[in-house]
């Protein structure tokens, strides 16, 4: 058997160098250097919807992914649907919360706050769909 | 004698001298060991793969958060855990391909050998990742515990390691010796159990899995292609032989002090692959007998419509054989077992057996060519306990063979390494044969080795009793 | 029309969407119609001059050392309120010192919003605020007796918010949480990155871009230089979720 273990032991050096070889790793400082793993921004690229859509990069938040249609005619959004809705579970939800650092002035709810607008780092357009923004635009939208 | 056993008898001619009455048979597929290093390879790119992806999906960040290193931990042993606890399932789910190669019983080593690595891992993990949360969330180790198995997947998931560490420990030498096997076994396949229930926790919350789509295809793979296998070949291909062949007992003769031979009767028995040596998992579909599978030898080639296995009994089971009524049906695993002529590398052979590992012996002699001249050494304590004598001698005379009988006490007739090379003068240019009970199959495996015989033409069968 | 009397408009341009939400007053709709498709066309023109994802805007062309013949005269402007930034933020944001040259990219977007911001003014809007993808600037009350109110994103909660503010003026935000590791320390000329998240508030939306993106990368350091600056305010978010503010910034409650 002592050959057979020579084999074993070269698939598995193989099988674990062409993994990292081929491992292409997300945009560091994605996560800021912050807790654990909430907030880890690795995107993939936009799929297409149906004409005139866009579908969002399934979005991480760390434990779950959230990819968001937006329907565009036009130049203008005329929806927002949620057809991919994989949440994180509670367990992995409430992992990460417990980890992020409260923020003095923190407002968790966003609609209670009653702002018109949220500044932030600068999203993508197809980041925007899923932003508190897209939610306000869309609360007083014409 | 009736007709079964005649077919059985020792002045039957031999094949080859008379083809047209000689029946046809489909012997066991020979082994490909290409496809056994291919098995190895794989499984050793596996373990590589799903190790190098739980690096691959941490980052220096996450690494130096609080409690990082230790989730890492609790990740890596996770994974590497739960992959040696496939390849352990997989290693005893009899697929052909590395059955004939190792045989049952070398797989069953491994198996054993393998069995501590995937348990310690996976307790390892469990604790490796109550300290990493417990550290990130900045609460005590006992409060964290709490607080995880609230969450159903998890609480799930510590019992299936519970299970696992209890078949761990009733499968220590020590505790097995003083359980009944039937009840080892039993507790034995509740692997299967806590495997299913552990699935649930890693696909949903490891975070190695969510938003890495290469990991969960990996491992979706894995775990698919375990389950194939347990399904085809633990549960799919003997339930198919079982309806194929249809076997009967037709009569249980007596062949000696307490052995008997059971001969049945099968349809299409002629597609029924076997070779010389191999033997199966019988299954006695009588009321006190149909849940246990015991392993015997074939002890003739098949005679289509017939099979024959013959039994020593020594325990409960194997004594109770000698009053099953014919008409019993009888459900088969197998045909197993790599104890057969393809693993010949020279260009003769001696076979040697005791007891009751005279058996194998017998069919694998029937299943060597003539003109193959074998040397055949029987061991016995005395006289009526060399069973099917006249026809393993009958055998070895149509093949030109020699035959030894040693019967007599242990201390009288042993086989120790004078002896071997008096009655094998020229052992260099055999493959030595041996079955029968442990202690005697290890002593002639040794003795053989010593005289030099290299380990790659020693070839054994124990009968585990 | 919805209950506050509030308009909204989201507009697709320079890789993000440009957020409208207008109080019309007693503006007749077409010209409101009007006033917003000339804001937007603002910021289209703006994107076809600047845009670094674009190989043929004059940007771009510059970058590569083929400079346009005649170029707009945006782009002049835009250089001078680059010159303005580096000196007002110590050289934390430096669009000079960046890998494969000039990138005003860290101001044009304040910049084009405000132009924006103006157009939707000179149209006789009463009210407006436009938030060009998380950098925003307002003129006029939402409503009687109200300020216009912006949330700060929580870094590391996306739909939470760090902070609530009342806008005067203009408000910008730089951090790394959508774009992973854009920002350039003009010291090393590496990806660098001090702050979770940096905010500038202050009377011009392109020096406060640029200011947010020089605290981001500078940190405390680049929070001293703009504590030292009249008009504007910062609020920093460092990675341990510590935070600090210039004496003046103030927060309101939820």
């Amino acid at each position: 058997m002592k050959a057979g273990a020579w084999l074993v032991v070269g698939g598995a050096v193989a099988g674990f160098l062409g993994v990292l070889g081929l491992h292409r790793p997300a945009a560091p400082g994605a996560l800021a250097a912050g807790p654990a793993r909430a907030g880890s921004a690795s995107r993939a690229t936009p799929a297409a919807g149906p004409p005139g859509s866009v579908t969002g990069p399934a979005v991480q938040y760390g434990y779950g992914e959230l990819a968001t249609r937006v329907a565009i005619s036009g130049g203008r959004i005329t929806g927002v649907s949620v057809p991919v809705l994989s949440v994180a579970e509670q367990f992995s939800q409430e992992l990460a919360d417990r980890a992020i650092p409260v923020l003095r002035h923190e407002v968790l709810a966003a609609q209670s706050a009653r702002i018109q607008a949220v500044s932030g780092a600068t999203y993508t357009s197809e980041a925007y769909a899923e932003s508190v923004q897209a939610a306000l635009d869309k609360a007083h939208f014409k | 004698m009736s007709a079964p056993s005649a077919a059985f008898g020792a002045s039957k001619a031999p094949a080859g001298r008379n083809r047209k009455k000689a029946p046809a048979r489909l012997p066991a597929p020979p082994p490909h060991p290409a496809l056994a290093r291919i098995a190895l390879v794989a499984a050793g790119l596996g373990l590589g793969i799903t190790t190098a992806l739980t690096f691959t999906a941490e980052s220096a960040s996450q690494l130096s958060a609080p409690g990082g290193l230790a989730t890492f931990a609790g990740s890596l042993t996770g994974m590497t855990g739960t992959y040696l606890a496939l390849i352990m399932v997989l290693l005893v789910s009899r697929i052909p391909v590395t059955e004939r190669v190792a045989g049952q019983d070398g797989l069953v080593r491994l198996h054993r050998a393998l069995a501590p690595w995937p348990i310690c891992l996976l307790a390892a993990h469990a604790l490796f990742l109550t300290v990493g949360y417990a550290q990130a969330a900045r609460t005590g180790l006992w409060h964290e515990a709490g607080m995880l198995v609230n969450y159903p997947d998890v609480l799930i998931a510590t019992a299936a390691l519970g299970i696992m560490c209890f078949i761990g420990v009733i499968s220590l030498r020590t505790v097995r010796r003083r359980l009944p096997r039937d009840t080892w076994w039993l507790i034995h396949l509740w692997m299967y159990l806590a495997l299913a229930l552990a699935v649930p926790h890693e696909l949903v919350l490891g975070p190695s899995f969510v938003g890495h789509p290469l990991t969960r295809f990996v491992w979706s793979v894995i775990w698919a292609a375990t389950a194939g296998f347990v399904l085809a070949y633990r549960i799919g291909l003997p339930v198919l032989r079982t309806a194929r062949h249809q076997l009967r007992v037709v009569e249980v003769r007596s062949e000696g002090p307490g052995v008997v031979s059971v001969i049945l009767a099968g349809q299409r028995l002629d597609r029924l692959p076997v070779s010389g040596g191999q033997f199966l998992y019988w299954r006695f579909l009588t009321p006190g007998r149909w849940w246990r599978a015991h392993p015997f030898s074939l002890s003739a080639l098949p005679q289509p419509p017939y099979l024959r296995l013959t039994v020593k009994g020594v325990g409960k089971f194997s004594q109770s054989l000698a009053g099953l009524r014919p008409g019993t049906r009888v459900a088969v695993e197998g045909p197993y077992g790599a104890f057969t002529r393809y693993q010949q590398r020279r260009r003769r052979a001696v076979l040697v057996a005791a007891g009751i590992g005279v058996t194998a012996l017998r069919s694998l002699l029937e299943d060597l060519p003539r003109g193959s001249a074998p040397v055949v050494l029987l061991r016995a304590s005395r006289p009526e306990d060399l069973v099917l004598g006249a026809e393993v001698r009958e055998l070895a005379r149509q093949r030109r063979g020699t035959i030894h009988e040693l019967v007599g006490p242990r201390d009288e007739a042993a086989i120790d390494e004078a002896s071997l090379l008096r009655l094998v003068p020229d052992l260099d240019y055999r493959d030595v044969y041996v079955c029968g009970p442990e202690g005697f199959v290890a002593d002639i495996v040794a003795v053989a080795g010593n005289l030099g015989v290299p380990d790659d033409a020693i070839h054994h069968e124990a009968f585990a009793l | 029309m919805n209950q506050d009397g509030l308009i909204t408009h989201a507009e697709p341009v320079m890789g993000t969407v440009v957020s409208f939400a207008l109080r019309t007053g007693q503006l007749p709709s077409p010209d409101l119609g009007t006033a917003l498709k000339a804001a937007c066309a603002v910021l289209q023109d703006a994107d076809a001059v600047f845009s670094t994802w674009d190989p043929g805007s004059p940007l771009s062309l510059l970058r590569r050392g083929a400079p346009p013949s005649a170029p707009p005269p945006v782009m002049a402007e835009v250089e001078a309120a680059c010159q303005q930034a580096r000196e007002l933020s110590g050289g934390w944001f430096d669009p000079w010192a960046v890998p494969g040259g000039y990138d005003p990219t860290g101001l044009v977007k304040g910049w084009a919003v405000e132009q924006a911001l103006r157009t939707l003014d000179q149209a006789g809007i009463p009210a407006a605020l436009v938030n060009g993808g998380g950098d925003l600037a307002a003129f006029g009350m939402p409503g009687p007796g109200r300020c216009w109110r912006a949330g700060i994103r929580h870094p590391w909660r996306a739909t939470g918010l760090a902070a609530v503010i009342e806008v005067h003026g203009a408000v910008a935000t730089s951090a790394s949480y959508e774009r992973g590791a854009h920002l350039i320390d003009p010291r090393t000329g590496q990806p660098g990155c001090r702050a979770a998240s940096a905010t500038v508030t202050g009377p011009s939306l392109a020096q406060a871009d640029a200011l947010a993106t020089g605290l981001a990368v500078g940190g405390d350091a680049a929070l001293d230089v703009i504590s030292g600056l009249a008009g504007y305010h910062a609020y920093l978010i460092r990675p341990d979720g510590s935070e600090s503010w210039t004496p003046g910034m103030e927060f309101t409650s939820g």
